[in-house]
């Protein structure tokens, strides 16, 4: 402590183990889980289409199937002084004709701001292709939907939860003819 | 190189020593503490890390100046001893 170099070595020493203090305190405080925010939600999905093909021309030819959903819903009450951001996605789950439960994302949207967190979103078509291994979607269960969040925080962990679900699963349509 | 870092060295004393790090360890702790509760009850992580960087600033660029307070208790060292060579070497 006796020159300036020992005493800017100590402070700044101190000050990073305050630092972690600080770290882990928020990180406790953020623990408890998100309010419930599927109240003020509506979800609705309608099927529009399967349809068979190859991707860019690569891979086999597999069934491609399309849904569009309405979805509004506000998310603000997830953002507190923690929240850098939350991702808001969609999950399509059915069970194959194999007897696999897949679980497959079809649309997601990264919300950053406060001011962004009111959502209402109509006629949306899903972003992700959605396809299953099997390449059919013959024989499968019907599919349901649920859309989920994750929170980001600045510091500490993920919180994942469920904004509101489909009442009614969704039968997929039939395929149609290939036209070319 | 050395006679540079010896001129900014900024010496002080050991009462200064003691004052120094009771200071540092008081207020790192006190900006902890006030800018978790500021955070948490504003709900604003800007005034959390506002809080904890200015304190942070303060403290590194505070500590560093050879205040007057920290060089007021000078050492003060025994009188000469006359020893027999050292009184041959006066005489």
């Amino acid at each position: 402590m006796h020159t300036a170099y020992q005493r800017l070595s100590n402070v700044s020493a101190f000050l990073t183990s305050c630092a972690m203090v600080l770290v882990a305190l928020i990180t406790i405080a953020s623990l408890p889980p998100p309010p419930d925010v599927s109240s003020v939600v509506n979800l609705s999905v309608a099927a529009q289409k399967v349809l068979s093909g190859r991707r860019a021309n690569y891979g086999r030819e597999r069934d491609y199937a399309f849904f569009k959903f309405d979805y509004s819903g506000d998310l603000r009450p997830l953002f507190d002084w923690n929240t850098k951001q939350v991702f808001l996605y969609l999950v399509a789950d059915y069970t194959n004709s194999q007897g696999v439960h897949n679980e497959v994302v079809i649309w997601d949207r990264i919300v950053r701001r406060k001011e962004d967190a009111r959502l209402r979103i109509a006629d949306q078509n899903n972003k992700y292709p959605f396809k299953d291994y099997s390449t059919t979607f013959k024989n499968s269960s019907d599919v349901g939907f649920t859309m989920h969040y994750n929170i980001m925080p600045h510091v500490g962990i993920l919180k994942y939860g469920t904004v509101g679900t489909i009442s009614d699963r969704v039968q997929f349509p039939a395929k149609e003819a290939k036209t070319s | 190189m050395d006679d540079i870092l010896k001129l900014v060295e900024f010496k002080i004393d050991f009462e200064g020593q003691k004052l120094a790090e009771l200071i540092y360890r008081v207020v790192a702790v006190a900006a902890t503490l006030l800018a978790f509760i500021v955070g948490y009850a504003t709900q604003s992580m800007l005034a959390c890390v506002a809080i904890f960087g200015g304190a942070s600033v303060l403290l590194l660029a505070g500590l560093t100046i050879p205040w007057p307070a920290f060089n007021a208790h000078p050492v003060v060292w025994l009188p000469e001893v006359q020893s027999k060579e050292s009184a041959k070497k006066t005489q």
